[in-house]
């Protein structure tokens, strides 16, 4: 299933090949054993660096679109007025300069399976090894009415880059008594309770700045999926009037020239509508064949991360099938953990070694307010019967109740995780 | 990029990850919240555990686990792990040196 049989004979890319100039030719030929991670998010960070700690003699090359990190986590609190964009982009200098990883920020065209290497603009980069972390592709088949038009009109901000900004932009114009809209994608998507942390931390923002000011919610799970009680008593008792909540509302239709997003049931015509998309594995593993045919996610073997398809190819965060690995969230805190799972597997394999079991852990901090905060989190190891991660006994729980210790906590997770991934 | 600085100020020595050390294996997730090898970013509320007695982290990690100290977090963590999971945590993070050398 290599790149140039399939996706150039076949026309499988043939639009993105004419419209840009893929070069085939290898570059940064390897001077020894070589591990090649695509992408510089949360997972694909957290292997690289910890392969060269693990290791120091493995050559790592990271391929990165993005000239800066920009952090998810805490995109909410910078979308309410609470932290700035400065305070979520970081440089990636350190992994170079500290850790010897080679960063390669270029875009990233295919995974070619076969000959192990990834293809770029700028040409091919092959390895002993992948470690591929490419995170998400949004999906708006099912939506009548969806356009470049409604692309701008209704951003996503649910991927690292500039539309965390727009959207703070918008909320600020947002006139008094203006009505925000924001609709939420089926589950499986990244980060659980990233919807309803938005949710609250725009209601705040609304509550201060914009008297008169609603947001309606069509959200297309049956229930709120994550800290369900704690949100609902937090927009009961601190934003009373301010949040409209319907589950069980699919979106099916958006009409940009309105502004209106629909469900079966309601229009919701909005002055800043946040459409966040269904989401499957990049399109870049669909594309290499490292997802089955009708399926949605990324298969592995949560062992060692290796793709269930090919056993040279390493597959974390988000883009994994969580019915292959367990039921862990897709976050950020969770792709950091296979991102180690993935680089010890990855330099026991290259050395000769057997790798250990995989050990890891999830904490999910939100923010309803300001002030004040709720987690959930987890433990899980490996389960030599079913295969899967499993929690540990006992280890899985969510806060009883919104408190403020967590507020302060969430933030210096953010630092800390960021520091394991950048520092 | 005013955080970029604070960023870089640590980092971790090579015994960070050590293939043969279960401790740095199980360790290894706990950085999400306590930083590299139990190292805090300067001002944190959540503890830093680089180079304290294995004792005194044992037995906090056995009291959260009981219920017997309160807490958000560590309680559910505490319970993911057994005794001698807890003993090689404890001695991993007491080995780590809280600061780097320079
Ligand atoms: C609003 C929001 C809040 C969140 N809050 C939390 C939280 O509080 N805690 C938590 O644990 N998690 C949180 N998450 C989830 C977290 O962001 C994701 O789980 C995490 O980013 C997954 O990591 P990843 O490596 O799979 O993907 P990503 O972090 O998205 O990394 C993928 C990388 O690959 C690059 N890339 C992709 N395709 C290409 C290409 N073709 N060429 C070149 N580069 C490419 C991208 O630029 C990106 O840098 C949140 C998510 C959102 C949206």
């Amino acid at each position: 299933m290599s790149f140039t049989r399939r996706s150039i004979l076949a026309g499988g890319a043939a639009a993105l090949v004419s419209a840009l100039p893929v070069r085939a030719e290898r570059i940064l030929p390897a001077t020894g054993p070589r591990v090649v991670v695509l992408g510089g998010g949360w997972g694909g960070l957290t292997a690289a660096k910890y392969i060269r700690l693990l290791d120091p003699g493995i050559e790592v090359v990271l391929i990165e679109r993005r000239a800066a990190f920009h952090s998810c986590p805490i995109s909410n609190w910078v979308i309410g007025h609470l932290r700035t964009v400065d305070e979520i982009t970081h440089s990636y200098a350190a992994l170079s300069e500290r850790h010897g990883i080679r960063i390669l920020h270029t875009e990233v065209e295919a995974v070619d399976v076969d000959a192990k290497a990834i293809v770029t603009a700028d040409g091919v980069v092959a390895g002993d090894r992948l470690i591929l972390s490419p995170g998400v592709t949004f999906d708006y088949t099912g939506i009548d009415g969806w356009s470049e038009a409604a692309a701008r009109r209704f951003p996503a901000a649910w991927s690292p880059g500039p539309e965390t900004a727009l959207l703070r932009a918008r909320l600020a114009e947002l006139p008094a008594g203006g009505r925000v809209a924001l609709t939420i994608p089926p589950s499986p998507y990244r980060c659980p309770p990233g919807p309803y942390e938005r949710i609250s931390l725009i209601a705040a923002y609304l509550k201060q700045h914009k008297a008169g000011a609603t947001i309606t919610v069509l959200d297309a799970n049956q229930k709120i999926v994550s800290k369900g009680k704690i949100f609902q008593a937090a927009w009961d008792q601190l934003y009373p009037g301010i949040v409209d909540y319907r589950p069980d509302s699919p979106l099916v239709q958006v009409d940009a020239s309105t502004g209106t997003v629909s469900s079966d049931f309601d229009d919701v015509a909005a002055d800043v509508a946040n459409v966040i998309p269904s989401q499957r594995a990049s399109r870049l593993l669909h594309d290499a064949g490292l997802v089955p045919d009708g399926a949605t996610w990324a298969p592995v073997d949560p062992y060692g991360f290796t793709s269930t398809l090919s056993s040279d190819i390493h597959i974390v965060g988000d883009a994994t099938d969580q019915t292959s690995v367990g039921k862990v969230p897709k976050s950020g805190y969770i792709a950091n953990s296979m991102g180690k799972v993935a680089a010890r597997a990855a330099v026991a394999a290259l050395t000769g070694n057997e790798a250990p079991p995989p050990s890891l852990i999830n904490t999910c901090y939100s923010l309803v307010s300001a002030e004040e905060g709720a987690s959930v989190g987890a433990v899980y190891g490996y389960d030599v019967e079913t295969g899967l991660l499993e929690v540990r006994p006992g280890s899985s729980g969510v806060s009883s109740q919104r408190s403020a210790i967590v507020a302060l906590q969430a933030w210096d997770w953010a630092r800390a995780i960021w520091q394991d991934m950048l520092g | 990029m005013p955080a970029v600085l604070a960023l870089t100020l640590a980092a971790p020595g090579p015994a960070v990850a050590d293939m043969s050390d279960d401790g740095a294996r199980l360790a290894a997730p706990c950085a999400g919240c306590h930083g590299t090898a139990g190292r805090v970013p300067e001002g944190s509320v959540i503890p830093g555990l680089a180079g304290r007695e294995a004792a005194e982290l044992s037995g906090l990690l056995a009291a959260y686990r009981s219920g017997e100290r309160p807490s958000e977090e560590m309680g559910r963590i505490a319970r993911g792990y057994d005794d001698s999971e807890i003993a090689a945590l404890a001695e991993w993070f007491a080995a780590q040196p809280p600061r780097n050398e320079p």
